[in-house]
């Protein structure tokens, strides 16, 4: 049969590497299975009972969705107010969007690794601030500073991708629209709230939502940057599950916080699907 | 009054202008810094940042010693690194390509028995992100003893259900009439794709190819899991090892940085209109 050749090698990529893993990652989640130990005992609901009491869990728990707000608040605005800046028939179009889309290809581990410097006592940034004649600040050697010098980060990198989906959206608009609406009159902010936003509404849906389940897995950055610290203020979900298994070797516990993990985006994925569903038309 | 809306209009402009060279100044500095840093010796680093001045972006002694010892490095010298980050996305690229393409053909064109089923299924493992997967993935490569092997990177990323389903919808749009003249001809349907259906999809394939090295040469977790060796190990696993064991050569770190930057960088800017279609394209319909 023609269609089982064409499909074979994408099939069995797909079953090997993928469902056959997942299928196991849930058997192993009820079990105690450590690399360090050959035994496995089936201890049911034990690493989600044990997840649930975990006060570092809680906490990873509690920066991811802080980290993911912020970012994505921080994130979605930017993005906008960019394409927005950008649609006003710049000169120099390509060059400025080529500008802000650099750090979209460029590595998360060099990025990471350029603003860690950046960040440093007697990085970068402290240089800017005190040319400024403002004081120094501690950045990621600061419990409260490190997680918001996280977001800021991770927002000069991928605002570029973000407002492209924007810029997309806002080309797709008639101008046709525009135009008989300014023969009714209309000022400039209502025509931006009552067409474009509206309009914009599935851009903004994939770029909150993608950007949320992207924010949800952060991980480089913490690995890199902070080690989770100081004082567990950056531990993250993804980097306390990989604390877990590939330094403590415990890979049952590991396996549960992975589909907490994955509980928490196929949620978030639902939602994208849920409003993507409902579009305006017009 | 034209003249005080012209006035007006000059200075919307300019505040335009002025906004826009502010923030493109905040995107390309980081680079810059990160090339001079990497141009001038270790003990220059941090002694011009304060107070800024141009002295910051050039280098007061210019060398390229750190590029040197890059690559003259022991046990590997960095372009060890460089030539697996390499190898692996190109392998990457190459076979997914190939996979994926010829599965996406089939859920366009072929009737088949379950097709609608089977789709579904393959869509639907692209739900599962990948840091939810790393852990079983890593006990699978661990039985099959990949730990530390070309395959461990290589093998688990050529199937992608995004690139099947990206390239069938664009198989899909080439008109039928082109495939069933060839067949006519006497084409298999292996015939009809080669010769029909993949040079009427070159813009899709090059996205596709780009968005998967980019993907590959990024790709952090994964390797720093399933070949943490120094043999085996790629350009940003290598890069993090700088930053994290060794620590201090700045200078060593920021020229690493670069060269992992290059290539890519490079590559988007002569390439950029398929690599902002591809965007859109996984954006918006993805």
């Amino acid at each position: 049969m023609t269609a089982a050749g064409f499909l074979l090698p994408a099939a069995v990529g797909i079953c090997l590497f993928s469902i056959l893993p997942i299928a196991q990652a849930l058997r192993i989640s009820f079990f105690d299975y450590s690399l360090l130990s050959p035994q496995q005992t089936a201890t049911g609901l034990e690493n989600y009972e044990r997840a649930w009491a975990d006060p570092v869990f809680q906490i990873a728990l509690r920066n991811t969705l802080l980290y993911t707000g912020l970012l994505v608040c921080v994130q979605t605005g930017a993005a906008l107010a960019l394409a927005l800046l950008l649609k006003q028939r710049v000169a120099g179009l390509a060059f400025f969007r080529s500008a802000f889309f650099v750090p979209v290809v460029t590595s998360l581990v060099v990025v990471s690794t350029v603003w860690k410097l950046m960040y440093n006592s007697q990085g970068f940034l402290n240089g800017l601030l005190s040319t400024l004649g403002l004081s120094p600040q501690p950045f990621l050697a600061s419990t409260t500073q490190a997680l918001p010098s996280l977001v800021v980060m991770s927002v000069w990198k991928d605002v570029g991708f973000y407002m492209l989906i924007f810029l997309a959206g806002l080309q797709a608009i008639s101008v046709e629209l525009y135009e008989s609406a300014a023969i009714d009159g209309t000022t400039r902010w209502q025509s931006f709230t009552r067409i474009t936003l509206p309009l914009l509404r599935r851009a903004a849906v994939f770029v909150v939502v993608v950007g949320t389940i992207s924010a949800f897995k952060i991980f480089t950055p913490v690995y890199l940057m902070t080690d989770g610290g100081p004082a567990d203020s950056t531990m993250v979900l993804v980097f306390y599950i990989f604390r877990t298994a590939f330094r403590y070797f415990e890979m049952g516990y590991a396996s549960a916080m992975s589909f907490i993990l994955l509980a928490i985006v196929l949620v978030l994925t639902l939602v994208q699907f849920r409003l993507l569903r409902t579009t305006v038309e017009y | 009054m034209p003249t005080r809306s012209r006035l007006q209009r000059t200075a919307t402009k300019s505040t335009l202008y002025l906004m826009l060279g502010g923030l493109t100044l905040a995107w390309v500095t980081p680079y810059v810094w990160m090339l001079a840093s990497s141009l001038r010796p270790q003990a220059e680093i941090f002694q011009y940042v304060t107070p800024l001045s141009w002295k910051t972006f050039v280098p007061q002694s210019f060398t390229l010693a750190s590029y040197r010892e890059l690559f003259a490095l022991v046990p590997f010298p960095f372009s060890r690194y460089v030539f697996n980050s390499i190898f692996v996305a190109l392998s990457v690229t190459t076979l997914s390509l190939i996979v994926n393409a010829l599965a996406a053909y089939a859920f366009a064109r072929l009737e088949f028995p379950g097709r609608s089923v089977l789709f579904a299924v393959f869509l639907s493992t692209m739900i599962v992100p990948f840091e939810v997967l790393a852990i079983p993935l890593y006990l699978q490569i661990r039985s099959f003893g990949w730990v530390n092997t070309y395959q461990a990177l290589i093998i688990p990323w050529i199937a992608n259900p995004l690139g099947i389903f990206l390239l069938r919808q664009f198989f899909q749009e080439i008109p039928r009439e082109l495939e069933e003249a060839a067949r006519i001809d006497g084409c298999s349907y292996v015939g009809a794709f080669r010769h029909v259906v993949i040079p009427n999809s070159i813009p899709a394939l090059v996205a596709f190819a780009l968005i998967r090295f980019q993907a590959s040469w990024d790709a952090f977790l994964w390797p720093l899991i399933a070949a943490p060796s120094a043999e085996k190990r790629v350009i940003q696993v290598a890069i993090a090892s700088f930053v994290t064991e060794v620590q201090t050569r700045w200078d060593l770190t920021f020229a690493a940085s670069v060269v992992a930057t290059l290539p890519v960088a490079a590559a988007f800017l002569v390439l950029q209109r398929y690599y902002v279609q591809g965007v859109v394209m996984s954006g918006l319909k993805g």
